[in-house]
């Protein structure tokens, strides 16, 4: 059996000492420093032996156990004092807590003479549950109210003798860091050992129920003391993190602070990363093709095709926005690593909450805002079957990063001074698609749909770490460029093939016009489906059937296509620019409302074929095409939408 | 969506339970609906966690606890392979639920 008495510190945890250890006589009295962890204990251990104690495992376990000698001033008297490891309940939980039920649940000879509960007087309850259980058990014990001072910061005062007359043990408040109170401690030890053990205390209603009525009765026991000993003052000063969390987490404030912020985010995305894009582009574009074009200048035509207008004109293009993701992942970060991040979700909550929907459904639709993929697989969170289908069908429609490309694009250049607000009304748009259907679905498929309570904790406010940020924005950052070094330099090479096959017009592979390539042929049906939205270019409908696989390979699939448009006519047409020529004809010169639509299309249809696999292994593959098709169906009908009512107002 | 506690003669545990089974989601709600000091509901919610009748859920990524490796869209060498911060990120709420051994009336058995 581990026990403490009779054991001699030869016997005890030697594993290493300071040195200068002083170990206590054979048969002097045990003095046991318990309480949860971070209470002070081992500060007060150091107080009381001068901080020469061994240190080592207790044989048998891995669990660190202090040991030194006590010699209280003006007193005569050596104890043998150990410093348990932290615990909250003798019911334990963990080796450590193991430990030191074992080295108290003993029988009574072999017990600590005395057990001191250290007790942060800040957070006493959490200190006396401990207690409690000790108390049930003929065992001498003194509590040592530690932190004093924080409690009367926070506005709490602990009466001790109020609080020993409540528990029946003595109490006393001492300051191991200044070391005051210690020589009180080594009074009250010498007067418990003076009597027999303390008879363990009657209990209430419950001792003889299940372990939550056994609990429970502690917890009445408790709160009873804490109840007689603790004053709070009336006028508690409310922390500058009660202030903030009044105003970002207000029922109707916090939706709107929610949405400032958000909207500074694009904002400042969009024009500080402004011209460092502007300037790539002009790398890619101006010397990155000059010198393949002369590395390449004996190549084959097909092969130059392939790496000046596919890989360097697509995938550089996606490359132009490496500065404007870094910095919206860095202020992402930053808001995460804040903690404002937490509040934001909990406000989004209520709003879910309140429109019907599975309060836990907000945190993977929030993920979502990120990458739909992880977003997918976090409805595992949810305890219910419908609960998971319907985020599931939901998060695709929540905007992930790699939309934020395609809007900045066209919204810098359709919309220049407007280009934040634009970008911050998609994501608006984003979060009423995701209200309203699920809304909808809630309506039609699922009328019943059980609801669990939960309760919400939230991380303190800290200040953001260099550290952190910059490892979270990096590891954001390498998922955007390994989508762009794969998937789309695949889907490059595919729509490079395509495009160089043609199906009319007789010309060899290679060689044929792009307008007589299959890609155009491809592009060519499924770009009527568009016209009532406004954006019937094969271009267009070619760059969204791309978007399937991907985003970002929507902005390749342009920049490729009209490189070598361009390579055909000898030209050399900015992208935006060619863009917007094919949409004032697609559109009848309704140019803002088509581009408008187009974005609307784009948020709300299939994310990518990623997230599509990820349905399927969650929900499986009816629901995932179901899914797919509700998804297709919403952003035609929003395109449509958008831009027969944009086309009203001119 | 809340309830009031349950009956004021339950313990400080059984009153919390009451409280969250109702649908309050705030620890001042809690105690403001019980009366029972911040500190004890603290304590309170964190007992009911040790006896199993609540669970802890960190919310703010879908990330396993084993990492990247166990995840479905984790890269073969272990490392995030959807943008996500992975696990360990603090910065995030935690959500308590009451355990199915709770709802289904078991508790403590």
């Amino acid at each position: 059996m581990t026990q403490l008495a009779g054991r001699s510190q030869a016997q005890g945890p030697s594993c290493h000492d300071d040195g200068t250890t002083r170990v206590a006589p054979e048969g002097a009295p045990i003095v046991a420093l318990a309480g949860t962890p971070n209470v002070g204990k081992s500060t007060l251990f150091n107080a009381l032996t001068g901080a020469r104690r061994t240190m080592g495992n207790w044989p048998g376990t891995t669990v660190e156990v202090g040991r030194g000698l006590w010699r209280p001033e003006r007193s005569g008297t050596a104890y043998d004092l150990v410093d348990l490891p932290g615990a909250y309940s003798l019911d334990a939980t963990s080796p450590d807590e193991e430990l030191t039920r074992d080295l108290i649940v003993t029988p009574v000879d072999q017990r600590p003479d005395v057990v001191v509960l250290v007790a942060d007087a800040a957070h006493l309850s959490r200190s006396l549950y401990l207690l409690a259980e000790l108390r049930e058990r003929e065992q001498r014990v003194v509590v040592a109210l530690t932190m004093t001072d924080v409690a009367q910061r926070r506005g709490i005062t602990v009466d001790p003798r109020r609080l020993s007359a409540a528990t029946g043990v003595p109490v006393l408040a001492l300051d191991p860091r200044a070391r005051t109170g210690l020589a009180a401690l080594g009074h009250a030890i010498a007067d418990s050992l003076a009597h027999p053990h303390l008879a363990a205390r009657t209990r209430g209603p419950g001792q003889a129920g299940d372990s939550l009525d056994q609990a429970d009765e502690r917890f009445a026991w408790l709160d009873a003391a804490v109840d007689a000993a603790v004053d709070r003052h009336a006028q508690v000063r409310r922390t500058w993190s009660d202030r903030v969390d009044a105003l970002v987490m207000h029922r109707v404030l916090g939706p709107v602070v929610f949405l400032a912020v958000m909207w500074l985010v694009f904002q400042v995305t969009t024009t500080v990363a402004a011209p460092l894009q502007d300037a790539l582009d002009r790398l890619f574009s101006g010397p990155v093709t000059e010198v393949a074009n002369f590395v390449l200048a004996q190549a084959p035509t097909l092969v130059r095709g392939l790496v000046v207008d596919g890989l360097i004109a697509g995938v550089g293009m996606l490359l132009t926005f490496v500065p404007l993701m870094a910095l919206m992942f860095l202020l992402l970060a930053l808001l995460e690593d804040s903690g404002y991040m937490a509040r934001a979700a909990v406000v989004a909550d209520r709003t879910m909450r309140a429109m019907g929907l599975p309060g836990r459904a907000f945190l993977p639709l929030i993920v979502g805002f990120g990458c739909n993929v992880p977003a997918i697989a976090a409805t595992r969170v949810l305890s219910g079957a419908r609960q998971r289908v319907l985020t599931a069908l939901l998060v695709p429609f929540t905007s992930c990063s790699a939309r934020l490309t395609v809007y900045v694009m066209l919204a810098t250049t359709f919309f220049q001074d407007w280009a934040g607000t634009v970008v911050f009304g998609m994501y608006l748009l984003s979060i009423v698609l995701v209200i309203l259907v699920g809304f909808g679905l809630r309506r039609t498929l699922w009328r019943t749909m059980g609801s669990e309570p939960l309760l919400l904790d939230l991380p303190a406010y800290q200040r953001p770490t260099v550290r952190v940020m910059s490892a979270v924005t990096w590891v954001r950052l390498q998922g955007f460029l390994r989508t762009a070094g794969g998937v789309v330099v695949a889907t490059v090479c595919i729509v490079w093939l395509l495009q160089a096959v043609p199906v009319r017009g007789g010309a060899a592979i290679g060689e044929a016009r792009i307008e007589d390539s299959a890609y155009a042929a491809v592009s060519g049906a499924v770009a009527p489906v568009f016209a009532p939205a406004g954006f019937a270019q094969w271009q267009t409908a070619g760059a969204l059937v791309t978007g399937f696989v991907a985003k970002e390979a929507v902005i390749s699939s342009w920049a490729q296509t009209y490189a070598v448009s361009d390579a055909e006519q000898g030209a050399g047409t900015p992208l935006g620019e060619a863009i917007r020529t094919d949409f004032v004809a697609s559109s009848e010169c309704h140019t803002g409302p088509a581009v408008l639509a187009f974005m609307a299309f784009l948020l709300a249809y299939t994310p990518c074929v990623a997230t599509l696999a990820a349905q399927r292994r969650e929900i499986g593959w009816r629901w995932a095409l179901f899914g797919m098709g509700m998804q297709l169906a919403v952003a035609w009908l929003l395109a449509v939408l958008v831009f027969q009512i944009g086309k009203l107002f001119g | 969506m809340t309830s009031s506690p349950a009956s004021s003669d339950a313990g400080p545990l059984r009153q919390v339970l009451g409280c969250l089974g109702g649908g309050v989601r705030d620890r001042r709600e809690v105690a403001a609906l019980t009366g029972l000091a911040p500190d004890v509901v603290d304590s309170a919610i964190e007992t009911l966690t040790r006896l199993g009748l609540l669970t802890a859920t960190p919310l703010g990524s879908a990330c396993p606890d084993q990492g990247c490796g166990s995840c479905g869209s984790g890269r073969a060498d272990a490392t995030a392979g959807c943008g996500a911060p992975g696990p360990g990120a603090s910065r995030v709420p935690v959500a308590l639920t009451l355990t199915s051994r709770h709802r289904n009336g078991q508790a403590g058995a």
